[in-house]
């Protein structure tokens, strides 16, 4: 009986033990919270008006687009702030495809402006210079088209 | 079992077995769950599937929830100026019983929702995934000409969809291939021409190439801007084979997607107490295949006990799973699910099912950062009540 009712807990346990999210309705959204240079796995890319960017980049021909980067952790969860800051630094593929400026005061921010002809795409890449360890991450393929 | 009811004058008389989702066929020796009754003329079968489950997903990403998958199917046969007039409904409280997030599952595409983006959940279904007419009449001894259509449906485009394979009966998720497969077995707006005999069909479709909004409650605009072709042989009462081709149009919004094409294969075999399905699909995408292959059994081992299970493989976009940037634009992954299922209670025509299931998933390395090893674990529980 005894080895009976430990069987029960340890799959208890399998069944529910160490559940993060919510019951009903799955996983909640999980909140933003710190997070040093290891725990930032992926990042997402956003516009001034919060429309995320990361899985198409429309760069009108002539303007230039603010695009903050977004860092995240492997479980989906936002990692704000990094500790000890990062900056981020952005290249395109092909070169002449856009260039971008730092924005000042703004870490996480570049300006970025259409160089090449309406229709011609290739994609971004996001450089993360973490401040505390000057350690760096890149994260590439961000489709990129100029209309 | 309920034993089949009389049915309406049909075109070269084939089985109701065949009915599978939509305008799809199924193999003719398979079971044929549903409840059967004469309504003056009219012919009724109301067929359903009511799941209480727990799914468990383990790792970095996972998630459990006690929920409902469900789904009610109701259809009305009437002769009709020498014809069979059918009239379809399916409905679902899903949007409820699971949420509008849906119910977890690793791996499987990720959805816009709400200006987030949810990963590794499954989504509900519509709360009316058909509202569809369809007209079959006979042309000749051995020929017969069809015409479905309606607000929402199921366009001649996939397999029949997995709720309605009887491979799949126990289980109560969705194949991870699912968006390269069977998705548009909920379409807003679908009209499809059928020319069939005893042993083969040709079909074509419009149809409405936009994925459902999140908002499952709701009708989304009608529009037939893709079109589809497919050709089923049942060459025997054990088999159904189909292929298919789709072209899907440009879409914009929050699910949006450059033109596509879609093509895909299935061969299902069923007998009373063994059906099995497979099912290659696959999307064309920038003139290179995106794959995806599924194989699935349930063995009923006697009148209580079963067994079933499921292999998959699918080629991920980074983009599916949210992760553009950080992962491969592409990655192969694959999934084993294995489950056993005992019959607990029978009442009048209604089963009463108990099951459980363990899924592995097998990931290539990159993505074990996010999923906290290369084989992520699921498991569920389920009870599950249906017609006999």
């Amino acid at each position: 009986m005894r080895s009976t009712h430990a069987g029960l807990r340890t799959l208890g346990a399998l069944l529910f033990g160490a559940c993060s999210g919510a019951g009903t309705g799955g996983r909640a959204p999980l909140p933003p919270g710190p997070g040093g240079p290891a725990d930032v796995a992926a990042v997402r890319l956003f516009d001034k008006n919060d429309a995320e960017l990361t899985f198409h980049i429309p760069l009108p021909k002539g303007d230039t687009v603010r695009i903050e980067v977004r860092t995240y952790a492997p479980d989906g969860h936002q990692i704000t702030p990094v500790t000890g800051g990062a900056e981020a630094a952005f290249s395109f593929d092909p070169a002449f495809l856009a260039s971008s400026r730092p924005v000042t005061g703004m870490p996480l921010f570049g300006n970025v402006t259409a160089t090449a002809p309406a229709g011609a795409e290739g994609a971004m890449t996001v450089t993360l210079l973490f401040l505390a360890d000057s350690s760096a991450k890149t994260f590439t393929g961000f489709p990129v088209l100029v209309h | 079992m309920t034993p089949p009811a009389p049915t309406p004058a049909r075109p070269v008389d084939l089985s109701m077995r065949r009915m599978g989702s939509g305008t799809a066929w199924l193999p003719d020796s398979g079971p044929l769950p549903g409840h059967h009754v004469m309504l003056g003329d009219w012919m009724v079968m109301v067929h359903y599937s009511l799941f209480l489950q727990y799914i468990r997903e383990y790792g970095t990403r996972g998630a459990y929830q006690v929920g409902s998958v469900n789904w009610v199917m109701l259809a009305a046969a009437h002769p009709l100026a020498g014809g069979a007039l059918r009239l379809r409904a399916m409905a679902s409280a899903e949007p409820w019983t699971v949420g509008a997030r849906g119910y977890p599952e690793l791996l499987q595409v990720a959805e816009p929702y709400q200006g987030d983006i949810v990963t590794d959940h499954q989504h509900p279904h519509e709360l009316l995934s058909e509202t569809a007419v369809q007209y079959d009449r006979a042309v000749g001894s051995d020929l017969a000409l069809s015409i479905y259509g309606g607000p929402v449906g199921e366009p001649a485009l996939g397999p029949v969809a997995y709720m309605h394979r009887p491979s799949a009966e126990y289980d109560p998720v969705a194949p991870l291939g699912h968006h390269l497969q069977d998705v548009t077995h909920t379409s807003f707006g679908v009209v499809t021409l059928g020319a069939f005999t005893r042993a083969v069909k040709l079909e074509g479709s419009a149809f409405n190439g936009a994925h459902p909004d999140e908002n499952r409650t709701d009708f989304d605009p009608l529009r037939l801007d893709s079109y589809s072709g497919r050709v089923t042989v049942n060459p025997g009462p054990e088999w159904s084979v189909a292929g298919w081709f789709g072209h899907f149009a440009p879409q914009s919004g929050a699910h949006a997607h450059e033109a596509f094409d879609r093509v895909g294969l299935s061969v299902i075999h069923g007998r009373r107490d063994w059906s099995s399905t497979l099912v290659w699909g696959a999307n064309i995408e920038n003139g290179q295949l995106r794959n995806s292959v599924l194989v699935e059994s349930t063995r009923q081992l006697d009148r209580v006990n079963a067994i079933f299970g499921r292999a998959e493989y699918v080629r991920r976009t980074a983009e599916e799973l949210a992760l553009v940037g950080s992962v491969s634009p592409l990655l192969d992954i694959g999934a084993l699910t294995l489950g056993y299922a005992r019959g607990i209670g029978r009442y009048r025509s209604v089963l009463v099912t108990a099951a459980a299931q363990g899924a592995v998933r097998f990931l290539p390395e990159e993505l074990s950062l996010f999923y906290g090893s290369r084989n992520p674990l699921g498991v569920a529980i389920s009870l599950n009540i249906r017609p006999d």
